[in-house]
C-alpha cells in the first residue's frame, strides 16, 4: 500500500480498526473539507471539539481561506491554538504520532497534516513507591507514562544542562524512550555507547523490562544485576547529578540507571535521610545480611557434614542432638527447605494479599512446625534457612536479591559436595566473577576497587555529606567537584 | 566447555583430600575430653563424648549423657585407632577442648603422649592440656561420671575461673608444643585435682626433658604467674591489718650478662585496692598507707622469690629465663648455651617492686 498522507489510504489501512477515527470536517464558511485522524481513547475529544473544531466553524477569517494550504497556514499561525502544533509531511512520523495519541488534520490536496499533541489517556496517579518506600523522604514514584516521569525528574533537576533525548524502540510497539543525562557532567562516550545499543535493538515489541535490560547489560550470563532501576525520582535525580545516565521507557513505572555498580544496589534512600552514623550502620547491616543470606546455609552444610570443628562445642552438641532422629542429610534438609522457601515466595506473589498472608502462616509456621515435630527437619535447619531468607529481604534491590538467591543455592550445593573446601572454591569463583564484571567501562565493584579515596566515602560507610565533594571518578572522569563547602 | 571443565575441576579435587570424608554430625561421636594414660608399657586413651539428647528430649539439646570409650595400644596412636575400632560410631577429636594426661603418662614423657595429636589437622590449637595429679586420667573421668558431673563443662568452668585470675592460658595445645621445642627450659602445665564441688587447678606440674618431675604448690605457681606477667588479679592478706586485691600488675624482666655472670632484674609494678580492714587503726593516713604499701611490696617479693628459689634449688629453668637471656644478650649467649644448667644456680636475682594502693569503695560511714 502506498505510504502517502491521504485520508483514503489511511481509511483503507485502518478499515478494520474500530478505534481509529478518520472523519471529514467541512468548514462552514468556505466549504473546504479536511479529515480528522486520531485514536479514540487516546485523544482528548472534548478539547478537539471545543477548542479546535468549534472555533474553526465560528471563525470569520476562515472565509478568506480559499485553498487547503491557506487553511493550514491559518491554523499553524494560531487559528486553532495549541502549544504543541506542527506540520507533518512524513507519513511514518504521522503514523507514530497519531498511534501514540496525537490528533492530526489530514489535507489530501497538500498530502500533509497538522498534528496536535492532545494526548489524554487513563493513567495511574502518582503514588508511594511500593519497593523503595521510606519513612523520611519524598513519597512520589514513577508511573507508566514516560513523559510524566521525565517531568518528575526535571522538577528535581532544574538545570538547563539536563538533556532528555527521545528515542523509539520496537518495530511494532514503537515504544518511546528518553535518555536522560546532564550534559556538562556526563561522560558523553558512555551516552553515545548506550544510544548506539538502543538504536541497534531490532525487536517487534518491547513489552517487558527484560527485553530492554538484556540488550543494555554487557555480561548477559551473570545473575548479578548490571542495570539498576528505581521507582524514586529523587534517587534518579541524585544519580544524574553524579554523572550517571537514566533511561525512561514508556509503559514502565520505573527509570533505569547506568552504569550500575554493586554498592549502588545496596544503598537505600533512607541512608541519606538519617544521621550518617545511623545511615552507615544500616548500610553495614545490609552488607552483613548479604553475607548471611549467601553463606549461612552453605556454612551449615559444610560444618555439619564435613568440618564440625568450625562449630563451637555447645552448638555442635545441640546440632547433633537436634539431628538425631532426622532421616535426611544436612544438605538434603537445607536444599529442600530452601526450595520450599522459594515455592512459598513464588506462591505468595501470585495470590491475592489476603490469601497470601494466610498461606504464609500455613506454609511457614504450620508446615514448618509440623515438619520439625514429625522429625522431617531439624529445628536448627528451619532457623538457618529462615534467617538466610529474612536476611535476603534486607537487600534493597529486588534484582540483586533474586541473584543472591540463585547464588545461595549454588553455594549450598558446592558446600554439600566439598565442605569448606568446596565453599572456598565457590567463593573464589564468585569473587572472580564479580571482579570480572564491567559496566560501560566501570568495574562492577567500583568504588571498592578504585584507588581514589574520595570514591570510598559512600560505600560501606556513609560519610557526612560535607565529604561528598567529588563525583565518582570512573563515571565522571572530568568535572568531578560537586561541592566546595568543606568545613 | 573449557569454562565448564574449569568449574568442575576444583570439585573433583575435593576427593583428593582426606578431610573430604563426608560424615554427618549425628553419625559421629564428638569427643569432648580425651584422657591419656600410660601403664606397664601400654597406653590407654579414654574418650569422653556426649550421647546427644535428641530433639525431643526433655533435658534439651546438647545436655546429653556423657559416655566414655576406651582404647589400648603400645603407642598412643595405636590406642586411638583401637578406640575407634571398638566404638560403635566413628569418633572425631575436632571438638576436644581438653586433653587430660595421667600422672604416669606425664612421667613417661608428654612428647610421646601428644605426638599423634599434633599430626591431626582437626585438633583445636586452643584446646587445653591438664595433668591429673596422682591419678590416671581414666580414673579421673570415671569418678567424674560416677559423681554425676558434666566433665567437659566442669573443665570449661575451671578454664573460665583461670581466666579471671590470669590474663591468658599458657596451657593451650599450641603453646605446649612451642614450649616443647625449648631445650633449655622446663615446661609448666597446670595440674588438676578433683574435689567434691568440682575440679580445681592447684598449680603447675613441672617437666624436665619432657617428663613430669614435680608439682609446684599454689604460692610458687602464683610467683610464676607474676614473673610471666600473666597475673590479672591476686589477693594479698596482711595479717591482722588489711586484705588487698591486686587490680593491675605489670612485670618486666631484664637480663644482664657479663661473661658467665648473669643478673636478672624482676621489675613488678602493681596497684591494689583495699578489700578488708581488720585493724582498729585508721589506715587512710598518708603514713599508714605508705607502711601498707611497703608491706604489700614485701608480700609480693616473697611470692616472687618462691619460683626463683625453686629454680635455683632444683636447677630447672621453670621461668623460661634461657630464652630471655638469649634474646637480650644474643652475642654472649652462644658461648654459654651448652652450660645453661650450671649457670642457672649462679644467677643473681634482683627485685624491683613498686606499688600503690589506689582506691577503695566504702558503703556506710567512713572509719
Amino acid at each position: 500500500m502506498e505510504e502517502k498522507i491521504n485520508s483514503t489510504i489511511i481509511k483503507e489501512l485502518f478499515a478494520k480498526s474500530a478505534d481509529i477515527v478518520v472523519r471529514p470536517i467541512t468548514i462552514n464558511q468556505n466549504g473546504i473539507t479536511f479529515y480528522i485522524f486520531g485514536v479514540d481513547g487516546l485523544i482528548n475529544t472534548g478539547l478537539v471539539d471545543e477548542a479546535i473544531l468549534q472555533t474553526l466553524n465560528s471563525d470569520q477569517y476562515m472565509e478568506k481561506c480559499k485553498t487547503q494550504r491557506q487553511v493550514m497556514d491559518y491554523l499553524l499561525s494560531g487559528g486553532a491554538y495549541h502549544v504543541f502544533t506542527k506540520e507533518e509531511v512524513d507519513y511514518a512520523k504521522l503514523m507514530k504520532g497519531v498511534l501514540s495519541g496525537m490528533v492530526a488534520f489530514l489535507f489530501d490536496e497538500e498530502a500533509k497534516a497538522i498534528v496536535y499533541d492532545i494526548r489524554m489517556f487513563e493513567k495511574r496517579s502518582i503514588s508511594e513507591p511500593s519497593e523503595e518506600a521510606v519513612i523520611k523522604g519524598s513519597k512520589d514514584s514513577f508511573i507508566e507514562v514516560m513523559r510524566m516521569n521525565t517531568a518528575l525528574i526535571r522538577r528535581r533537576v532544574r538545570s538547563e544542562h539536563l538533556v532528555v533525548e527521545s528515542l523509539s524502540v520496537g518495530r511494532l510497539s514503537k515504544t518511546d524512550m528518553s535518555l536522560i543525562y546532564i550534559s556538562n557532567i556526563v561522560n558523553m562516550d558512555t551516552v553515545n555507547k548506550i544510544r548506539d545499543v538502543i538504536e541497534k535493538i531490532d525487536i517487534d515489541n518491547l513489552s517487558t523490562p527484560a527485553f530492554i535490560e538484556e540488550f543494555l547489560i554487557e555480561n548477559k550470563k551473570s545473575v548479578f544485576p548490571q542495570i539498576m532501576y528505581s521507582q524514586r525520582p529523587d534517587r534518579i535525580a541524585a544519580n544524574l547529578t553524579d554523572g550517571r545516565i537514566a533511561l525512561a521507557v514508556d509503559g514502565f513505572p520505573f527509570v533505569y540507571l547506568l552504569p550500575c555498580q554493586l554498592p549502588m544496589l545496596l544503598q537505600s534512600p533512607e541512608d541519606y535521610a538519617n544521621h550518617f552514623y545511623i545511615g552507615s550502620a544500616l548500610r553495614m547491616l545490609r552488607y552483613l545480611a548479604m553475607v548471611v543470606t549467601l553463606f549461612l546455609p552453605a556454612f551449615y552444610i559444610a560444618a555439619t557434614t564435613y568440618q564440625n570443628q568450625m562449630l563451637p562445642v555447645q552448638l555442635a552438641l545441640s546440632t547433633q542432638a537436634a539431628k538425631q532422629n532426622v532421616p535426611f542429610s544436612s544438605a538434603t534438609e537445607v536444599l529442600g527447605l530452601l526450595l520450599a522457601f522459594e515455592i512459598l515466595i513464588e506462591a505468595g506473589l501470585r495470590l491475592p494479599k489476603t490469601v497470601g498472608t494466610a498461606m504464609s502462616i500455613l506454609g511457614g509456621v504450620v508446615v514448618g512446625q509440623a515438619a520439625v515435630t514429625a522429625n522431617i527437619l531439624s529445628p536448627l535447619v528451619v532457623v538457618i534457612v529462615s534467617l538466610a531468607g529474612i536476611a535476603g529481604f534486607i537487600v534493597p534491590n529486588q534484582d540483586l536479591s533474586s541473584g543472591i538467591r540463585v547464588v545461595r543455592f549454588v553455594l549450598a550445593v558446592v558446600a554439600a559436595v566439598g565442605g569448606f573446601f568446596g565453599l572456598t572454591v565457590g567463593l573464589i569463583i564468585l569473587l572472580t566473577h564479580i571482579c570480572s564484571l564491567d559496566n560501560y567501562g566501570v568495574a562492577y565493584l567500583s568504588p571498592f576497587v578504585d584507588m581514589d579515596e574520595s570514591n570510598h566515602k559512600d560505600t560501606l560507610f556513609r560519610f557526612p555529606v560535607k565529604y561528598f565533594t567529588k563525583r565518582p571518578q570512573k563515571i565522571v572522569p572530568e568535572n568531578r567537584r560537586k561541592q566546595t563547602n568543606k568545613e | 566447555m573449557k569454562r565448564l571443565l574449569l568449574l568442575i575441576l576444583p570439585f573433583l579435587l575435593c576427593g583428593c583430600t582426606h578431610d573430604m570424608n563426608r560424615e554427618e554430625i549425628d553419625e559421629i561421636d564428638l569427643v569432648l575430653v580425651l584422657g591419656i594414660d600410660y601403664s606397664e608399657g601400654e597406653y590407654l586413651l579414654s574418650a569422653l563424648y556426649s550421647t546427644g539428647a535428641g530433639a525431643d528430649s526433655e533435658a534439651g539439646a546438647g545436655s546429653g549423657k556423657e559416655q566414655v570409650a576406651e582404647g589400648k595400644g603400645s603407642t598412643a596412636y595405636e590406642a586411638l585407632e583401637n578406640l575407634k575400632l571398638d566404638n560403635k560410631k566413628n569418633i572425631t577429636l575436632a571438638q576436644a577442648g581438653s586433653f587430660l594426661i595421667g600422672e604416669e603418662a606425664a612421667k613417661h614423657g608428654i612428647d610421646q603422649s601428644l605426638d599423634f595429636l599434633k599430626r591431626d589437622e582437626t585438633i583445636k590449637m586452643e584446646a587445653l592440656i591438664y595433668i591429673i595429679k596422682e591419678k590416671k586420667a581414666s580414673e579421673f573421668i570415671q569418678e567424674g561420671i560416677e559423681n554425676k558431673q558434666i566433665i567437659h563443662e566442669d573443665l570449661e568452668a575451671i578454664e573460665q575461673k583461670q581466666m579471671e585470675l590470669l590474663t591468658r592460658n599458657d596451657n593451650t595445645f599450641v603453646n605446649i608444643l612451642n614450649d616443647m621445642e625449648q631445650s633449655n627450659s622446663g615446661i609448666l602445665i597446670p595440674y588438676v585435682i578433683a574435689k567434691k564441688s568440682g575440679f580445681l587447678i592447684e598449680g603447675y606440674a613441672v617437666f624436665d626433658e619432657l617428663k613430669l618431675i614435680d608439682y609446684l604448690d599454689r604460692e610458687t605457681s602464683d610467683g610464676v604467674n607474676f614473673i610471666k606477667n600473666t597475673m590479672r588479679s591476686y589477693p594479698i592478706y596482711l595479717k591482722d591489718e588489711v586484705s588487698l586485691a591486686v587490680s593491675y600488675t605489670h612485670t618486666k624482666l631484664k637480663a644482664d650478662m657479663n661473661k658467665r655472670n648473669i643478673a636478672i632484674t624482676i621489675k613488678v609494678d602493681f596497684e591494689t585496692m583495699l578489700k578488708e580492714i581488720i585493724t582498729k587503726e585508721n589506715v587512710y593516713t598518708q603514713k599508714e598507707l605508705l607502711r601498707l604499701t611497703d608491706a604489700q611490696n614485701e608480700y609480693i617479693i616473697a611470692i616472687l622469690d618462691k619460683p626463683v628459689q625453686y629454680s635455683i634449688k632444683n636447677g630447672i629453668d621453670i621461668l623460661n629465663l634461657a630464652r630471655l637471656v638469649e634474646n637480650q644478650n644474643i652475642s654472649q649467649w652462644q658461648a654459654v648455651e651448652g652450660e645453661w644448667e650450671e649457670l642457672l644456680a649462679d644467677i643473681k636475682y634482683k627485685y624491683q617492686v613498686r606499688s600503690q594502693i589506689t582506691k577503695s569503695f566504702i558503703l556506710g560511714n567512713e572509719k
